[in-house]
C-alpha cells in the first residue's frame, strides 16, 4: 500500500511540475549562410554568420520555455523557407509551412541582405542558399508572416512573431514600415516585430556573438526585445546600426510594443496579439 | 645642355619611382574613403612605441556588488546570478552585470533605458550631454582620467511612429543619447570595441545606462617597446586584400569605412592580456549606385616589427567555453509533416 501511495505521489509531482511546461513549448529556429559559392549563389562568401546563429541557438537552448526546431546552415538554409507557400517567386512556390516562418515563434537569420526599391515601394531582400530548383533570395513582397487568419492562413497559419536578422538593410529605419508591413497587411496582424540592421553591417570575428548576446538578454524577463537587440549589436566601434519595426492598433499600442515587448517565460502574454494594424512604430540605434 | 638633360632625366626618374606621400593618398588611388576613414586615417606614427600588459582579471559575484555600490546603489537586496559570460543582478528597475572575460560593466535602468519618455520632447544640447557624462564618469567610472580622451563622441537612438498607410512619420524624436569616451595612452588611441566608457542619457537628463569596458593596465609590468609598421605598408597590404573583391560582378568600388592605428582592444567576450599596436580597416563593397553588395569586412593587422609578443586580439573566451553545436540536416517532407503535427499539439496556441 505504501508503495502505491509513493508511486501516486510521484505521479502527481510529475503531472504538476512537468506537464504544464511541456504543453507550453514555444519554438525557435535559426538559418545562416557563409558559403554562398558552395551552393551556387553568386554572393560573396562570409565568415561569421554561422557563429552568430550558433550563439543564438546555444543561448536559446538554455531558456526553459523554448525548444529548438532547427538550425540550418549553408546549403541547408534555403531562401524558399521564407517565401509564402501560396505564392510563387523565382518560378517556384514557397514552402514556409514546412520550415521557417510558419513553424516557429522566433527565427534568427544571418547572411547577406539588401534594399530593393525606394519610398513606399521599398522591400527587403535576403540571400540564403537555394532549395533544389529554387532561388537564392527571398523578398518581403513574397512573404506572409504571422498569418493566423485571412487569405494566407489556410491551410497553413503563420506561427512567427519575431524575425531577428543580422543582414544589411534588413530593417531600414526610414522605410521600415514599407519594407515589412507588406508581410502582414492582408489580415489581422499577428506578426509582431522585425529586428534587423539599418544600412550596412559588418562581418567580423568581433561581432560573432551578436546572436548569443541577443538571446541572453531577450530571455531575461526584464529586458525588452528591442533593448536586447541594441545590446547585441552595439560595440561602440564598428558603428553598425540596429533598427526595429512593429505595429499596433493605435499609436500608443504600436509605441508600447516597440518599447516594452518582451518574452515572458512561456506565458501567453508573449503572444498578446493586437488586431488590425493601423499604426507602425520604429527605432534605430547606432552602436 | 647635357647637364640640363641629365637633371631633367633624374627628376623624371625620381618622380616615377617615388611612392605616394602618405597613406591617404595611396588609399585614395584604389579605394573610396568615407568621412570617418579620412578623419581617422593615421598620418604620423611614432617609429617606436610602448606596449602594455593588463592586470590579471578577477571577477566574481562580489564584482557586481562593488559595481552597484560604486554607482551609488545598495544595500544589496537581490541574489547575484551567474550566466556563462557574466555575473548579474537586478535590483528594482536597475540591472547590473560584470563580464567574466573582460571585466566589462553594464548598468541600466530598464524602466527608461531605450524607451521614449512620455510627453517629453528632446531638448538636450550636446554640451550639456557631455557635461552630464563627464561628471558621471569622474564620480563613478573608477578609471584613470589621464587615459580618457578629451573629446567624446555622441550617438543617438531615434524613434518614430506613423500610420500604416503612410510611410511618413507622424512623430519622430531622439529617445536617448550615448556619450562615448575612448582611451588614449601617451597620445596613442586605443582602438577597437574594448576600451569605451558610455553614459546613456534620457530625454529628462537622467543617466539611464552606464557601460564600461576598460581592462586595467599594469604600469609596473615590464613590457618591451616595439618598432611600428608604417601606415603606407599597412595600406598596401589592405589594397592587395581588397583586390579580389573588385573582380566580383556588381562591385563597382570598395569603400573604406574605418582606417585606424592604435592599441587594439577586443570586445567583452575576449580575454586579452596585452595591449599591442595594430592597424585596422573596415571596408565595404559598393555597386555603381553606392549601395553595399555585401556585409562590410574587417582587417586587423599587427603594427609592430619583429616576433609576435602575444596574441593581438586575445582569445574569444565565450566561444572557447561553449560546446560546439552541430547544425541540422534537412529531413524529407513527410518526416517534416509528422514533426509538424506533433509540434502543433504540443504548443497550445
Amino acid at each position: 500500500m505504501r508503495i502505491v501511495k509513493f508511486a501516486f505521489c510521484i505521479l502527481v509531482i510529475v503531472l504538476v511540475f512537468f506537464v504544464p511546461y511541456t504543453s507550453q513549448a514555444v519554438w525557435f529556429a535559426a538559418e545562416s549562410v557563409e558559403n554562398y559559392s558552395g551552393c551556387g549563389c553568386d554572393q560573396s562568401n562570409l565568415s561569421y554568420c554561422n557563429d552568430q546563429a550558433e550563439g543564438f541557438v546555444d543561448r536559446m537552448d538554455d531558456a526553459s520555455a523554448w525548444y529548438r526546431d532547427f538550425w540550418y546552415t549553408n546549403s541547408n538554409a534555403w531562401a524558399r523557407d521564407f517565401i509564402e507557400d501560396e505564392m510563387s517567386y523565382g518560378g517556384q512556390n514557397g514552402q514556409d509551412h514546412y520550415y521557417a516562418d510558419d513553424r516557429v515563434r522566433i527565427i534568427f537569420v544571418s547572411g547577406h541582405g539588401g534594399l530593393v526599391g525606394s519610398g513606399s515601394n521599398s522591400r527587403f531582400r535576403g540571400w540564403l542558399c537555394d532549395a533544389p530548383g529554387g532561388t537564392c533570395d527571398f523578398q518581403t513582397d513574397h512573404m506572409k508572416l504571422g498569418e493566423e487568419s485571412g487569405q494566407y492562413a489556410s491551410p497553413h497559419p503563420g506561427m512567427l512573431r519575431y524575425m531577428v536578422m543580422h543582414m544589411c538593410h534588413s530593417v531600414e529605419y526610414s522605410v521600415a514600415n514599407a519594407q515589412w508591413f507588406r508581410t502582414v497587411d492582408y489580415y489581422v496582424a499577428d506578426y509582431h516585430m522585425s529586428l534587423g540592421m539599418n544600412g550596412v553591417c559588418t562581418d567580423s570575428w568581433f561581432l560573432d556573438e551578436v546572436g548569443y548576446d541577443f538571446a541572453d538578454k531577450a530571455h531575461h524577463s526584464s529586458w525588452t526585445l528591442k533593448g536586447a537587440w541594441w545590446y547585441a549589436i552595439e560595440d561602440w566601434w564598428h558603428n553598425d546600426t540596429g533598427a526595429v519595426v512593429t505595429w499596433g492598433n493605435s499609436q500608443s499600442n504600436a509605441v508600447g510594443r516597440r518599447d516594452h515587448e518582451k518574452f515572458w517565460y512561456g506565458s501567453y502574454k508573449m503572444f498578446d496579439d493586437y488586431g488590425t494594424a493601423s499604426w507602425w512604430a520604429a527605432a534605430k540605434h547606432k552602436g | 645642355m647635357k647637364k640640363y638633360a641629365l637633371f631633367l632625366l633624374s627628376l623624371i626618374l625620381v618622380s616615377c619611382t617615388q611612392g605616394p606621400k602618405n597613406a591617404i593618398e595611396l588609399a585614395q588611388k584604389s579605394l573610396k574613403l568615407s568621412e570617418r576613414a579620412i578623419s581617422s586615417f593615421p598620418e604620423e606614427i611614432p617609429r617606436t612605441i610602448k606596449t602594455f600588459r593588463f592586470k590579471e582579471l578577477s571577477v566574481s559575484e562580489k564584482s557586481v556588488l562593488n559595481l552597484q555600490t560604486r554607482l551609488g546603489f545598495g544595500p544589496y537586496k537581490e541574489e547575484v546570478k551567474e550566466s556563462p559570460s557574466h555575473f548579474w543582478v537586478q535590483d528594482g528597475d536597475w540591472y547590473f552585470e560584470v563580464s567574466k572575460f573582460s571585466g566589462q560593466e553594464l548598468a541600466a535602468n530598464l524602466a527608461t533605458y531605450g524607451k521614449q519618455l512620455p510627453d517629453l520632447r528632446w531638448s538636450l544640447e550636446e554640451e550639456k550631454l557631455m557635461a552630464i557624462a563627464r561628471e558621471y564618469i569622474i564620480k563613478h567610472a573608477a578609471v584613470n582620467m589621464k587615459e580618457v580622451a578629451e573629446v567624446p563622441q555622441i550617438r543617438y537612438t531615434t524613434s518614430s511612429v506613423g500610420k500604416t498607410e503612410d510611410n511618413t512619420a507622424v512623430e519622430e524624436d531622439i529617445t536617448e543619447a550615448h556619450v562615448i569616451f575612448s582611451r588614449e595612452l601617451y597620445k596613442i588611441p586605443v582602438i577597437g570595441p574594448g576600451s569605451k566608457l558610455v553614459v546613456t542619457i534620457s530625454a529628462d537628463g537622467s543617466v539611464s545606462g552606464f557601460y564600461k569596458i576598460w581592462r586595467e593596465i599594469d604600469y609596473d609590468a615590464k613590457t618591451p617597446d616595439v618598432k611600428t609598421v608604417d601606415s603606407i605598408k599597412a595600406t598596401e597590404d589592405l589594397i592587395k586584400k581588397t583586390d579580389k573583391f573588385k573582380q566580383m560582378e556588381k562591385v563597382s568600388y570598395i569603400q573604406l569605412d574605418i582606417a585606424a592605428f592604435g592599441y587594439w582592444a577586443s570586445p567583452r567576450h575576449w580575454q586579452q592580456k596585452t595591449l599591442l599596436p595594430a592597424h585596422t580597416f573596415v571596408y565595404s563593397m559598393r555597386d555603381e549606385k553606392g549601395l553595399s553588395v555585401s556585409k562590410a569586412r574587417e582587417e586587423l593587422m599587427k603594427a609592430y616589427e619583429g616576433p609576435e609578443i602575444d596574441s593581438l586580439s586575445g582569445v574569444n573566451a565565450l566561444k572557447e567555453a561553449r560546446k560546439p553545436i552541430e547544425p541540422d540536416k534537412r529531413v524529407d517532407i513527410e518526416e517534416r509533416e509528422k514533426l509538424e503535427r506533433e509540434k502543433r499539439t504540443s504548443e497550445k496556441r
